[in-house]
């Protein structure tokens, strides 16, 4: 009965073990994956026990095998390649990964060789914990590959702990005190230390070590090369967004520039739809979106800024640096997605406190004579500005009111082209305006991109309507602790504020803002990021709310640690009948020489083993306890109270001769 | 030991009581036999355990060390008629049970008993003879009496078939079958003296008789007193228990081919009845059984290769089952 009662242990064990890559896949198919790997092998193992080793392993192999054609649907052909790649493409990809056949194998694997291993170790050694271990190796796997993922690993950790205590007393009649103890001994030092360890702050992730693929091309058409072209032709239908408020919808993001164009230098990763937090952590709105396709070219995924779940792309990567998404080909019209986007709200003081982002490959200004005109423009036009967030507000109220807005003004980017505009004919569309506030930017010291993007559209029937003509290109500078802020130097057409226009509305604030800072009413920069306006919650001041559970489970085994010797010795002396004192007496005698868990010793073998001091005493305990046990007739009840002076006498014995140290950790062990 | 404890009654009494006497004869009975094995007194303890339970013993040793000098000092201890057959291999079963001869004066067979018909009998080197001749012996360590012609004819009791083997030297011996082994209640081996006791025989044995001058001490019908007396010594339920699962173990071993068989267990309850007495207890303890298990069981077992290909003897297969298996505990 131990046997099966120790594979049904394994079986729990290994899935738990399995259940660690909760971080890595979406939980229903981790499920699906996890379950048969962890129980079909411990079932083989009982039932091919009497079988020699090897013909257990081939039927596991068989197993495993047949187990993936459900998972793949078919006959796993790429399965060898499969199982080579999923480390790297795992390693590669943003947390939670897509639930593909390619990478669960990795997970379905791992679990049925830790679960095979574990099973035959049972049933064909005597060994006590070793058949934990290779889920112990597997639950230190899935950690390390879950550390980016969303959840925590404490439960399946204290699940992986208590099954292993389980089945070392399962594999033994011996109760394992020690171990049953060192649980809340582990989870104390845990607390206590856990904080103080390196890697507490920022844990290990093997992901820093993985090599991740080169920046991808994206599109043959760079999104900025189509604003002109959009603009010429403002009514053709790209996409519609129901939304809860309008915003800007961002489309790409480029921030390479060679002096021709603006090109993207993403680094895109494979996703299961969570995007990476921004640098900024403080107060942010939360915005949720359903769009659907219509007739927007290319594999950018519009959304408002910035994405940090997205549901329904199949194949989606994504920028963990910018946040842009993208499909893994072009979506067909009708396509639909979901997108919750945080939209970051830094504080007054945050702003004014902003400090440009030490990135050199952002202030990257291509060779050439151009240089000297941005920078002479861009002093000139942030003179006497204090702060970098004024000078980035000055630059954009600059370009704002010495250009126009016309659309009919040639398009393109490249470096000649923005220097006449800036020279000679002060018109231009987004596409200019971003570009040239990017540079001047640049020569300022603050780093920067441009953003392709479009306004919120139309509001009809619940939606917002994207057409061609929405679309606009602003700029974003990077700061340091709050990420990228945009900014937006277009003014608008014919000066006239279009509606559900968040390019105005940013500009009044931005206006409202720097005169504040103009006028010196600013306080010293004190406050920190996530200021009391935070409309999201933030990790409380108190700690998780988890702590105090090993603090109260630790005090509580002290307690009864304490208190159990006591209260037991209470019991056994105040037995009912005199041969249950009497056993009482010799079972207590046992706890105070440490020998209860020896179970196949007898009494003669106990008081053998003992010195003679303690032996002078022992001696006629154990022929009264022999008495008790197997004597026909009942005991007296001078026989209890001389077998209790006995053990009163052995425990004095016993407490002169071990020290308190060793005592004490007798008593905390249970022993 | 004495029990002061109990709140007893008369019969209780007077089983502690007959139990100190037992226990009194048995230390004389020993120390005679003593008197001639010098420091061995837990070889001679297990030959009279295995006298006074009714069972049979199986000494396997070395030449020289005493085997039948044990055999011969507890045969001249005790009032009680001894017959010795040195097995060889043309030893016929008649030559052990006896044969009918005709008798032409009264004109019928009359039945001649063979030397096994005493109450102590020395079969010395029984490997030797060949496995009909150990069959002869078969039938009457179990049953205690010999068929010849349909007629049975009962053995005297006390009965104890003291048997010797050789473990080295089996060249032209005849091992003896697992049924054959399962019909003695021990094997012990009696094993080299000490340095002290090997000096002392070198003198002479200045302090000790030899076997043909020991006092008798106890008579064949004191024996029987005795073997009747152990029969009656209490064991308790988690007793039987602990016997039974310690036979069961062996059944389970991996290492074991073939386990004990409940005759072993009976076995091995008779024995630890003699056991306790012998401590002057009148109930047994597991500690009885704890220290008989391996001289009962031990022959009895049959070993898996992987056992044999270890080193593990049966004796060390029985201690790891012993060491594992719980002795009941107050409940």
């Amino acid at each position: 009965m131990r046997t099966p009662l120790g594979l049904l242990v394994v079986a729990l064990l290994s899935a738990a073990a399995g259940w660690a890559f909760h971080r890595v896949f979406p939980a229903p198919d981790l499920l699906l994956v996890v379950a048969p790997a962890a129980v079909v092998p411990p079932l083989l193992a009982l039932l091919l026990r009497a079988r020699p080793l090897w013909l257990s392993l081939l039927g596991g192999v068989v197993l495993w095998f047949a187990a993936t054609v459900p998972l793949y649907r078919g006959l796993p052909l790429g399965l060898p390649a499969d199982l080579a790649d999923s480390w790297q493409a795992l390693l590669t990809t943003l947390l939670p990964a897509q639930p593909e056949p390619r990478l669960l194998v990795l997970v379905h694997t791992l679990v049925w060789i830790a679960s095979t291993v574990a099973a035959e170790t049972l049933v064909r050694t005597r060994a006590r914990l070793a058949p934990a271990v290779p889920a112990i190796v597997v639950y230190g796997v899935a950690v390390l590959l879950g550390v980016d993922g969303e959840g925590e690993n404490l439960t399946t950790g204290a699940a992986v702990l208590v099954l292993c205590a389980l089945l070392a007393t399962v594999r033994d009649e011996r109760p394992v005190s020690w171990l049953l103890a060192l649980i809340p001994v582990i989870a104390l030092a845990a607390y206590a230390t856990g904080p103080l360890l390196p890697i507490a702050a920022e844990p290990y992730n093997p992901r820093q070590h993985a090599e991740l693929p080169p920046p991808k091309r994206v599109d043959g058409v760079s999104p900025l090369d189509r604003v002109s072209a959009w603009l010429q032709v403002p009514t053709r239908p790209l996409f519609t967004v129901k939304a809860d408020r309008p915003q800007n919808w961002r489309l790409a993001v480029l921030d390479r520039y060679d002096g021709v164009r603006w090109t993207s230098g993403a680094r895109f990763q494979p996703t299961g739809g969570r995007v990476p937090q921004g640098e900024w952590g403080g107060a942010a709105e939360i915005v949720r979106q359903e769009i659907v396709f219509d007739g927007l070219p290319g594999a950018w995924l519009p959304a408002a800024e910035r994405p940090s779940e997205v549901e329904g792309v199949p194949g989606l990567i994504v920028d963990p640096d910018s946040g842009a998404l993208l499909a893994s080909e072009q979506p067909a019209r009708g396509f639909t997605y979901r997108v919750t986007s945080r939209l970051a709200k830094p504080g007054r003081q945050d702003l004014l406190d902003a400090r440009p982002a030490a990135e050199p490959e952002l202030l990257l200004f291509p060779p050439g004579p151009q240089e000297q005109l941005f920078r002479r423009l861009a002093q000139r036009a942030t003179e006497g500005a204090d702060a970098p967030i004024k000078q980035a507000y000055r630059l954009q109220k600059y370009l704002r009111e010495n250009a126009k807005n016309d659309l009919t003004a040639p398009p393109g980017h490249s470096l000649k082209g923005l220097e006449f505009f800036l020279e000679t004919t002060h018109r231009g569309t987004s596409e200019q305006f971003a570009s040239v506030f990017a540079l001047m930017a640049r020569t300022l010291g603050l780093p920067s991109r441009v953003v392709v993007g479009f306004r919120p559209g139309a509001e009809r029937d619940g939606r917002y309507h994207v057409m061609s003509g929405d679309v606009v290109a602003w700029a974003e500078i990077k700061f340091e602790g709050l990420g990228w802020r945009p900014f937006y130097p277009t003014p608008g057409k014919s000066g006239a504020k279009d509606d559900h226009d968040v390019v105005s509305q940013a500009i009044e604030e931005s206006q409202q803002l720097e005169g504040e800072f103009t006028q010196g009413t600013t306080d010293k920069p004190q406050q920190s990021k996530g200021g009391a306006d935070s409309t999201e919650s933030t990790p409380g001041d108190g700690g998780p709310w988890w702590v105090p559970i090993p603090v109260a489970l630790a005090a509580l085994y002290g307690l009864v640690a304490l208190m159990l010797p006591w209260w037991r010795r209470r019991r056994r002396r105040a037995a009912a009948d005199a041969g249950g004192r009497v056993l009482g007496a010799w079972q207590q005698t046992c706890d105070d020489l440490g020998v209860r868990r020896q179970r196949a010793l007898t009494a003669e073998e106990v008081v053998a083993r003992q010195p003679d001091q303690v032996v002078r005493h022992l001696k006629p305990l154990a022929d009264l306890s022999n008495v008790a046990r197997y004597a026909p007739g009942d005991m007296a009840g001078a026989a209890a109270d001389e077998a209790w002076r006995h053990s009163d006498a052995v425990r004095r014995a016993v407490r002169g001769s071990t020290p308190l140290k060793a005592r004490l950790k007798r008593r905390l062990l249970l022993k | 030991m004495s029990i002061q404890y109990g709140e007893q009654t008369s019969h209780a009494y007077q089983q502690q009581e007959l139990a100190a006497h037992f226990a009194q004869r048995f230390q004389h009975l020993a120390q005679n036999i003593e008197r001639v094995i010098r420091g061995k007194r837990e070889a001679v303890e297990l030959a009279l355990i295995c006298l006074l339970a009714e069972g049979h013993l199986l000494v396997e040793d070395v030449p020289g060390t005493g085997k039948t000098t044990l055999a011969r000092s507890l045969a001249a201890s005790v009032d009680a008629l001894y017959r010795r057959i040195q097995f060889t291999p043309d030893l016929l079963p008649s030559d052990i049970t006896g044969v009918s001869i005709f008798n032409q004066a009264h004109q019928r067979f009359e039945f001649h008993q063979g030397p096994v018909f005493a109450n102590i009998v020395l079969g010395d080197e029984i490997n030797r003879a060949s496995p009909k001749t150990q069959a002869a012996l078969l039938e009457v360590m179990e049953e205690r009496r010999v068929t010849v012609d349909a007629e049975p004819h009962a053995v005297p009791r006390p009965f104890l078939v003291v048997a010797t083997q050789n473990p080295v030297d089996m060249d032209g011996t005849y091992p003896l079958p697992e049924a054959q082994l399962d019909r003695f209640l021990m094997k012990i081996s009696v094993g080299y003296p000490d340095h002290q006791h090997e000096v002392e025989v070198l003198k002479g044995m200045p302090s000790g008789p030899p076997v043909e001058q020991l006092p008798v001490v106890a008579r064949a019908a004191d024996v029987a007193g005795m073997i009747d007396f152990a029969t009656r010594i209490f064991v308790a339920d988690p007793v039987y228990d602990y016997i039974v699962a310690i036979v069961a173990a062996t059944r389970h071993s991996p290492y074991t081919k073939l386990g004990a068989s409940p005759r072993a267990s009976l076995a091995l309850l008779r024995a630890a009845r003699v056991k306790a007495a012998a401590a002057g207890r009148h109930f047994v303890i597991p500690e009885d059984i704890k220290a008989l298990a391996i001289p009962v069981i031990a022959h009895r077992l049959l070993l898996t290769a992987d056992a044999e290909l270890n080193d593990r003897t049966a004796p060390d297969v029985l201690g790891e089952i012993l060491a594992g298996v719980p002795v009941p505990q107050a409940a």
